[in-house]
């Protein structure tokens, strides 16, 4: 019995050590970046992991740049529109896919899955083009509209996938109760769907705030240059020198945000990115 | 056909077509234009030299070695990247399932690389392996200068990709394995199965469909490798991926008959790739029921 | 209240049988109509057609005379409880039976009050403000039975509300609604598969099979008189004894015995046929010395298997294997679904009072009263003896 136990307890112990290497994987690089970011120029080159000494210099630098504040401010703009135009549509083709029989549904479906395949490399020149010629290059909205339409698929199936939890029954007892469809929808399928609206917006959101194709080829400006393009293209006020700190600053400004909400929703996030590709 | 038969077909198709049609007229349309282009002469530093040139810039793209470099050192980083990611997600995967303590932890942080910018990640690695700014060469003890070789410089693309997409994967692989009923490992086990056993005659027979599904999405993930490479070489030491060669051409030399040709080959790359998978794995993705 | 008319009602799928095959029926203002039917017999399409969730291909249905079958279900006025309860998870207990009040853009004042009455009558008012999630099977079952009749509709619809329960839950709750019911004097339609809720809740028993109406009647009329072999099948615990048997000169010929051809109903004497015999297992009685009417069956067999279950002894008897005629109309079909009752090698069960005592492969003798013999042809499974004004 001893031998069980015990060999029961260095599998736990086994356990335990892979799963601390797991998080060590995932928060080294994060970690990394942090320390950069806090380093004094001189210690920059000293090959170390961690600061010697904190410094918050590099997140001044950052904000009394021209180019960041703005880049940040574009970002969190075409972000946020983006969000908001792909997930309304997406929530009533979703709507229709679950609960409605008709021809469409499976055009709709090819659709988004073509789409998820889809090389963006292979439109960023003819939008390049295009956008030029409509007025569309270095705009808002000339980011905001491939981002809707790459990330309506994502949309759609973490809300088709969100629906299909809401038992029908729920929707025909409406109806019996009384209801009309706008109604169902108001007062049971949208309360029920919220959490899953979130979801979507969530990884809808991530999607346009990580572009860095689109966000470098369609614009040339402060004008509508988004923060994956700032830091990308950051100088600094040396010409020769890499302001690695300063990148680090900006880049740690722009992460952690985005990873307290997507650690705050785990559970959601997880079943939205699965929605898709597994069945059940 | 009843009357509310019709109705439902009509909202249907209402609440479907803003969705259809943003997804159509931002891919659809440009794909359609971008063949269009390619087959004219087109750049716009040479704007007077523009006509129809048929078939010519493909064929300059397909006999041009920059073209089949690409194509190569992409096949070669999803490959790569992919493999890795399989073994090493399903790892996870299956440690997260196991786990019993600390497995909303675990999850917790493997979705950090995923939220975290591309661009960032990239510059994080090329960082670390900088050899004045870097701590890889200390803690190795080498004095290599990663990003300046060939092959180095492969290896931290595709360890930055690794890093950053295996998170996914895991989380896809856990959804698989969650719903394999917990009652055909203990029935294999009182048939005597070692834990062995049940891997390779349980569980990954019944998460061939997943995996399927998880490797397909990567791979064309995968294929589209353009931040990395843009941010840790800009395509030098010949690391330039399709992507790459589609962004120069286009968008740098502002080549647009010759880049529109680019674009479309890759589009007939991935389509090829998309259709060879869904014939060898015969799985309907569409059923996402 | 109201009286519900269904007309020719029909429903096809596409390319498939129909779900719903020409069913007309009346139910009564204030009546407590059942449903019943083995699963997949279109019982609960009949009833989601009557509430107006599912379209009809063909067919009327008239509620006090109005047709509605055009109508949307909310412009129907009836009321329904899901087998699932489909109590909306997001709200109150409260809230949940308020909400087709506020739907119908009653006076707050007035929505409480009804409310509360609800609540009073179910037993609710504790709860009124917890949430679906944190009940238990029973008082869900009350939530949505609170939901349904707030509104007093024109009538209550019920698809399988006590299926979710446990087994003594069942019987308690049954008893509850059936008295619910009386108290209401509501038109209430029942969907079951449970033979025991349908004889114990109907006023009256409409029995389904692949989208037919078998027959409609009192459950007491159904198990005396059914009409045909899926009825006498469906309806009784354990079914009915289905013989192979034949009509000649002599009687009825079964393989465990003859009856002489004077006990026969008048218009079978002389005539040759095949025909299907059926006893209910009750209706076999020990034989004692003195004891059985003139025109019985007599049986002698071997007591294969015993059961005794305290009040009652079931005894299987041997021979036990009997081929029954199978084909295009015949007792495979007509039984389908019904295989406890029917099959070709269905044991011939005698119910005997718990008194008896019978031991394992000892010959028994019983004997049964021509009067409770059924005979159905052979082919078609239609009742053929006697008239149902034989047996009241």
């Amino acid at each position: 019995m001893t031998g069980r136990t015990s060999a029961r307890r260095l599998g736990m112990l086994g356990e335990s050590a892979a799963m601390l290497a797991v998080v060590a994987y995932a928060l080294a690089p994060l970690a990394w970046i942090v320390s950069l970011s806090l380093k004094r120029p001189g210690d920059l080159n000293d090959g170390r992991f961690l600061p010697q000494a904190v410094t918050l210099e590099n997140y001044r630098a950052v904000f009394n740049d021209v180019q960041f504040p703005a880049a940040l401010w574009n970002s969190i703009g075409i972000a946020s529109m983006a969000t908001v135009v792909s997930v309304v549509p997406a929530a009533f083709a979703a709507y229709a896919i679950v609960r409605l029989s008709f021809p469409g549904r499976r055009l709709l479906l090819a659709g988004a899955l073509a789409i998820a395949m889809f090389p963006p490399a292979a439109i960023v020149g003819p939008l390049f083009n295009l956008w030029r010629a409509l007025g569309l290059f270095d705009t808002w909205l000339g980011l905001v509209l491939p981002y809707v339409s790459l990330t309506l698929p994502l949309a759609i199936w973490t809300l088709s996938a969100y629906f299909r939890t809401i038992p029908r029954d729920l929707d025909q007892a409406a109806r019996v109760d009384g209801a009309t469809p706008f109604q169902t929808l108001r007062y049971v399928i949208a309360p029920l769907a919220a959490p899953g609206l979130f979801t979507a917006a969530i990884l809808v959101f991530i999607f346009a705030w990580n572009d860095f194709l689109f966000a470098t080829a369609l614009t040339s400006t402060r004008a509508a240059r988004t923060v994956p393009v700032a830091i990308a293209f950051f100088t600094g006020s040396s010409q020769f020198e890499l302001p690695t700190g300063a990148i680090a600053a900006a880049s740690v400004v722009v992460t952690l945000p985005v990873i307290v909400l997507v650690v705050l929703c785990q559970r959601h996030i997880v079943s939205g990115l699965t929605a898709g590709a597994v069945k059940g | 056909m009843t009357e509310r038969g019709r109705a439902e077909r009509r909202l249907g198709w209402w609440l479907s077509a803003p969705a259809l049609v943003a997804m159509a007229l931002v891919t659809v349309y440009p794909i359609a234009y971008a063949f269009w282009l390619s087959l004219f002469r087109h750049d716009l530093r040479f704007p007077e030299q523009r006509g129809f040139v048929g078939w010519a810039n493909y064929a300059s793209v397909l006999s041009s070695p920059v073209w089949w470099q690409a194509l190569t050192n992409t096949l070669l980083i999803t490959a790569a990247s992919v493999a890795v990611e399989l073994v090493l997600g399903f790892a996870m995967a299956l440690l997260m399932h196991r786990a019993t303590v600390g497995r909303r932890t675990v999850r917790a942080s493997i979705l950090v690389p995923y939220a975290i910018i591309t661009v960032v990640a990239a510059l994080a690695w090329k960082f670390a392996f900088d050899p004045t700014t870097g701590f890889v060469n200390a803690l190795l003890g080498l004095q290599q200068s990663w990003l300046t070789e060939r092959w180095s410089a492969f290896l931290v693309i595709i360890a930055t990709e690794i890093w950053k997409t295996t998170p996914f994967m895991a989380l896809l692989l856990l959804a698989g394995l969650t719903l394999i009923p917990e009652d055909l490992q203990r029935a294999a086990r009182v048939d005597g199965a070692s834990a062995w056993q049940r891997l390779r005659r349980i569980t990954l027979p019944l998460m061939k469909p997943t995996i399927a599904v998880a490797v397909l999405f990567r791979t064309l993930d995968a294929v589209r490798i353009f931040d990395t490479v843009y941010v840790q070489t800009r395509g030098g030491q010949n690391t330039e991926t399709l992507s790459l060669v589609a962004y120069d051409t286009l968008i740098v030399r502002l080549n647009l008959g010759l880049g529109s040709a680019v674009a479309a080959l890759i589009f007939v790359v991935v389509a090829l790739i998309a259709w060879g998978f869904l014939r060898s794995f015969g799985v309907s993705l569409e059923e996402s029921r | 209240m109201a009286t519900i008319e269904l007309e020719n009602v029909s429903k096809g799928f596409r390319g498939g049988t129909p779900v719903l095959d020409d069913i007309t029926l009346t139910i009564e203002d204030g009546e407590f109509f059942i449903l019943v039917g083995p699963s997949g017999c279109g019982k609960s399409t009949l009833l989601n057609a009557i509430v107006g969730l599912e379209q009809l291909s063909a067919g009327e249905i008239r509620v006090d005379g109005q047709r509605v079958d055009h109508l949307d279900p909310k412009d129907r006025d009836m009321a329904m409880v899901f087998q699932s309860y489909a109590l909306y998870p997001h709200m109150t207990v409260r809230e949940n039976i308020a909400f087709p009040l506020r739907l119908a853009g009653l006076r707050k004042a007035e929505i409480a009050s009804r409310v509360a009455a609800a609540a009073e009558m179910l037993e609710l008012a504790a709860i009124l403000d917890r949430k679906p999630a944190r009940l238990s099977g029973g008082q869900r079952q009350r939530v949505a039975m609170g939901r349904a009749l707030v509104r007093k509709p024109k009538a209550f619809l019920l698809d399988e509300p006590l299926s979710n329960l446990d087994a003594r839950l069942r019987v308690q709750t049954r008893s509850e609604l059936a008295r619910l019911q009386q108290r209401l004097g509501a038109t209430m339609i029942y969907v079951t598969h449970d033979q025991t809720e349908a004889m114990t809740l109907g006023h009256r028993v409409a029995i389904l099979n692949g989208g037919r109406i078998q027959q409609v009647g009192a459950p007491r009329e159904l198990y005396r008189n059914p009409s045909n072999l899926f009825v006498a099948g469906f309806l009784g615990s354990p079914g009915m004894n289905l013989i192979p048997a034949r009509i000649d000169g002599a009687g009825l010929v079964l393989p465990i015995g003859t009856i002489d051809w004077k006990s026969l109903p008048p218009g079978f004497a002389g005539r040759k046929q095949a025909v299907l015999v059926g006893i209910r297992p009750e209706h076999f009685h020990r034989a004692r010395t003195d004891e059985s009417p003139p025109h019985a069956l007599r049986v002698e067999a071997r007591a294969e298997w015993v059961e005794w279950l305290g009040a009652e002894t079931f005894v299987q008897l041997g021979p036990q294997v009997f081929d029954l005629p199978a084909g295009p109309g015949g007792v495979g079909e007509l039984a389908a679904g019904q295989s406890s009752t029917v099959t070709s090698a269905a044991p011939i069960v005698a119910r005997l009072d718990g008194t008896e005592q019978v031991a394992v492969g000892s010959p028994v003798r019983l004997w049964v009263d021509a009067e409770d013999i059924y005979l159905f042809d052979a082919n078609s499974g239609i009742t053929l003896s006697p008239s149902p004004s034989q047996r009241t």
